[in-house]
């Protein structure tokens, strides 16, 4: 038997058939049905007056196949007690399977024995290697697509070959991602591009998106085929309309699930004029509960990826994935370090109503680390209401004068957004927030420490000390902005013009620092600053 | 659970070609969607016990990305399966260098080798050991995930005819549909192990979960434990950068080591401090909390005594330390930016525990709680009076552990 011929075979069974658990009949009917399926065993069928009702209770569970369509299960009360999602039926089949509708089949373990008054059904024999280019590249070929979007193209790619005629392929991935609810994405035969976009957790909201297959799908509510050849549409999603002006015949909605048992969605749509056949269903159907694997595979190497970033740190975070993992793994690097702290904000997280306080953290945090990352730098840590980052400087000439102009920069946009919205007084999401930025250069070790199964992946040393030493000058001298001596010679040492609205605030000892030292300030704007901006909130 | 020895005899002829596309489907489908290396092992063994191939043992291998544990192996036996975690100590010793694993994890490749005439010293340790416990046939093979790595299963049979050419077929046949069923497992379960190690393992769950949305938070009672090493930032300045680290790293070892075992969480490694919570939950209520964190701090400053007295013997000043202990109110979850997040607690809770911790540096003791705590744990604390607090009005009653 060749992959391409898949069918469906449904025969009357002669004589009474009963469903035997534990040597009782569970079920018993002289009505009794048989489906034959390529490459599955022999499935009997039982008219629902075969079993008694009061057996049976219901289940969420439903699956789907696309041309048997959506099976919803019961529970079944037996002899050796409730077995779970042990009956299914396909009360609305799709045109292949009408005749087995509100027909109810058994698992194995409800149906541990068939009892037929009329020998029974001769059973088939199934071949036993099945192979196709199709399926071979399923099993092995497919995991060397190292992107999604490749995957759905090669996907495409190999289903045309297999003489399918498919035109269009969606597959919608939900995500551990603090901004994206998921990405769609979306392969196109005649453009054979694979594109990807991505949707926010506002499309869980969206009435377009919870009037679609996808929803449909997603809630675990089974699965959706259209043929758009016919006038009367069962489902009637704007979406299915949309393909059809487009010149689609057929449309195939489908569960793509996780193993941690998330449902993702497949979607296909034909354009060959008869649409979807048997066989091609058939093939889908299959290589779609393998083809899951590797989008699996690669969404969740996605959402690591994503996770490490979102809470330790692009270029950390990649140092982890890349197996930096044992404390000690570190080297030392130099770097710009740059403490933010917030001001008062021991006072305001006793003063504030609490959902008060965390909206103004959050809103602290967008000011300090959006310009931090717009600029190159990293954010390493929070401490409490404080920011340590860091812009790692590289071998290449000139990057100490760079990364320290860029930390400079950040600094300054983060406090002119302080210093307008102090100006405007209490805003509309609650009181002006005013914070000191410190900002030094020196040696630090960039590594993990901790202890040996909870480690930290930081920069630690002198520097990053005395960093958070200089901060507390921040509130003692009224600046917003403080630079060692270091960090200004760094900006200076490019040798071009000398950093503006830069001025020494004297010399400063600090706790468990030696000798005293000079310390800058900088206002928060250079000379190149836009006048016009400049008139909203003149420099002080 | 089939009792080979049955089994086996009369049906050594396997039909096992033709279960070969079976056990693919079921690993690739059903067995794979069950999202957990136990089931999946089991489910594998029993079909290849069903279909002829006459097992008394499967290892199936898997790296995992954690700073202490290299791999994770399964193995299944007749009386069941074992999940096991592969310590990293032992790709440094002989049971890892020269076995079969080793090479067919490096090689790619497939190893077979009868159990009935070993070599005494050519043959590994490990296959000796299979053939004392009865094992006549010995097969091992390389899985490939996709993500380019090489991984390992073993099969052994005490069947005195070993493996059927057949059987070994089979077993070939399968190693991409392994791969497709282990693989997810295997990857959960280092991302979940990356989340533990750098978040704590009581965030590591909530953020796998999928609480990864600023503002996914919730409020709780906690106990919140402060721990700082004390005039650090001074002598920072002095010391040889490779003595400070292993000085942090040692009391970090200390600390989370105590904090762990009474089920708290390490939030966050603040410069040479640990901030550490122990949640009240279904679980566990204020008093239990309270008595954990107390003893955690116990076996802190036992711990931290004993080395201390390490260092004395190298010569080296001893680490002096404070720490500070509070229940209250918190707020657990995610703030931050909305794509650079932290999971933490914060509230005024907080900072009253980090004020505490701070005020051992003026009182001179090692550890401090409040009477949140120090009520509920009554026979470990003793009162020092009323004392100012930095960012409080009133002053608070603080308590010495004893």
């Amino acid at each position: 038997m060749n992959s391409n011929k898949y069918s469906i075979e449904i025969g009357d069974v002669e004589g009474e058939v009963k469903v035997l658990h534990g040597g009782w009949p569970v079920a018993s009917s002289e009505r009794v049905r048989v489906l034959r399926e390529t490459r599955l065993a022999d499935c009997y069928y039982f008219p629902s007056d075969a079993v008694d009702p009061d057996i049976l209770s219901p289940s969420n569970q439903k699956t789907f196949c696309p041309f048997k369509g959506t099976a919803s299960y019961w529970h079944v009360k037996t002899a050796s007690g409730l077995k779970e999602n042990g009956t299914w039926s396909y009360q609305r089949p799709l045109a292949e399977a009408r005749g087995i509708g509100g027909y109810l089949a058994f698992t194995e373990e409800v149906a541990e024995e068939y009892d037929f008054a009329v020998s029974p059904p001769e059973i088939r024999i199934e071949e036993a290697h099945i192979s196709s280019p199709l399926s071979d590249w399923i099993l092995r070929g497919a995991g060397n697509c190292k992107t999604r979007r490749e995957l759905a193209r090669m996907l495409g790619h190999k289903l045309v070959e297999a003489g399918i005629g498919v035109s269009r392929i969606s597959v919608v991935l939900w995500s551990l991602h603090p901004e994206i609810a998921g990405s769609n994405i979306v392969w196109k035969r005649d453009t054979d591009e694979a594109s990807l976009a991505e949707a926010s957790y506002d499309l869980l909201d969206d009435p377009e998106f919870v009037n679609s297959p996808i929803y449909y799908v997603s809630m675990a509510k089974g699965g959706v085929r259209q043929p758009l050849n016919v006038d009367v549409f069962e489902f009637d999603y704007p979406i299915i309309h949309e393909l059809k002006a487009s010149g689609a015949t057929d449309y195939v909605a489908m569960p793509l699930p996780f193993s941690d048992g998330q449902i993702n969605v497949i979607t296909l749509a034909s354009d060959s004029e008869d649409g979807f056949s048997t066989a091609d269903l058939g093939q889908i159907f299959e290589i779609v509960g393998t083809i899951g694997r590797y989008f699996e595979v690669l969404t969740l190497r996605k959402n690591t990826k994503t996770l490490l970033d979102t809470y330790l740190g692009r270029r950390t975070g990649k140092r982890v994935l890349n197996g930096d993992i044992r404390r000690g793994l570190g080297e030392d690097i130099q770097a710009v370090i740059l403490f933010s702290d917030l001001r008062n904000s021991t006072r305001l997280a006793e003063e504030l109503p609490r959902d008060d306080y965390l909206k103004m953290l959050n809103r602290y945090y967008d000011m300090v680390l959006a310009p931090i990352s717009e600029n190159g730098g990293e954010v390493l840590k929070f401490i409490g209401d404080a920011v340590l980052a860091v812009f790692p400087i590289s071998d290449l000439a000139d990057d100490r004068a760079g990364q320290a102009e860029l930390a400079l920069r950040s600094a300054r946009q983060a406090i002119r957004v302080v210093e307008e919205n102090l100006e405007k007084g209490l805003l509309e999401d609650g009181p002006p927030i005013d914070m000191g930025i410190a900002l030094h250069i020196g040696d630090v070790t960039y590594g993990n420490i901790g202890s040996h199964d909870r480690l930290d992946f930081t920069v630690i040393g002198p520097a990053v000390n005395l960093a958070t030493r200089m901060e507390g000058l921040c509130k003692a001298t009224g600046n917003k902005i403080i630079m060692s001596r270091d960090f200004v010679d760094a900006l200076e040492s490019d040798g071009g013009s000398p950093p503006q609205n830069v001025f020494s605030i004297g010399s400063h000892r600090f706790d468990g620092f030696g000798s005293s030292q000079e310390i800058y300030a900088a206002g928060s704007r250079d000379a190149d600053f836009d006048a016009s901006e400049a008139q909203i909130s003149p420099v002080s | 659970m089939f009792h080979l020895g049955d089994r086996v005899v009369g049906n050594h002829t396997t039909n096992s070609a033709d279960s070969a596309p079976d056990i693919a489907n079921w690993l690739i489908g059903e067995g794979r969607l069950h999202g957990d290396g136990l089931k999946v092992v089991e489910g594998l063994a029993t079909r290849l016990v069903a279909s002829g191939v006459p097992l008394s043992r499967m290892r199936i291998n898997h790296q995992v990305a954690n700073p202490l544990i290299a791999g994770w192996s399964t193995v299944w036996t007749p009386d069941g399966a074992v999940e096991n975690a592969i310590p990293a100590s032992v790709l440094q010793t002989s049971a890892w260098h020269g076995s079969p694993f080793q090479h067919v994890v490096q090689n790619r490749g497939a190893f077979r080798r009868r159990l009935d005439n070993l070599h005494p010293v050519d043959d590994h340790g490990v296959l000796h050991e299979m053939a004392e416990a009865g094992g006549t046939d010995f097969f091992a093979m390389a899985l490939s995930f996709s993500d380019g790595s090489t991984q390992g299963a073993s099969f052994v049979t005490k069947d005195p005819r070993g493996f059927s050419k057949s059987g070994l077929e089979l077993l070939q046949s399968l190693t991409d549909p392994i791969a497709a069923a282990m693989e997810p497992c295997a990857q959960r379960r280092s991302m979940r192990s990356l989340l533990a190690t750098y978040l704590g393992r009581g965030p590591a769950k909530e953020v796998a979960e999928g609480a990864i949305r600023r503002g996914d938070l919730v409020h709780m009672d906690a106990v919140v434990m402060f721990s700082d090493l004390r005039d650090f930032t001074a002598k920072s300045a002095y010391w040889p950068e490779a003595e400070l680290i292993e000085a942090v790293n040692d009391y970090f070892e200390i600390v989370a080591e105590a904090v762990q075992a009474r089920d708290g969480d390490i939030l966050k490694f603040l410069g040479d401090g640990v901030l550490s919570v122990f949640p009240v939950s279904g679980e566990k209520n204020q008093e239990e909390r309270c008595i954990g964190a107390a003893e955690t701090a116990i076996e802190i400053r036992a711990n931290l005594h004993a080395l201390n007295e390490h260092r004395q013997t190298q010569g080296k000043p001893p680490l002096e330390t404070g720490t500070g202990i509070h229940m209250g109110q918190v707020t657990y979850g995610n703030v931050g930016s909305r794509d650079r997040l932290d999971f933490t607690v914060i509230g005024p809770a907080v900072n009253l525990a980090s004020r505490v911790e701070q005020l051992c540096k003026a009182t001179g003791d090692t550890v401090l709680a409040t009477s949140a705590v120090a009520n509920l744990v009554p026979s470990l604390f003793r009162s020092t009076g009323m004392h100012a607090i930095r960012g409080l009005d009133q002053n608070i009653e603080t308590f010495v552990l004893i």
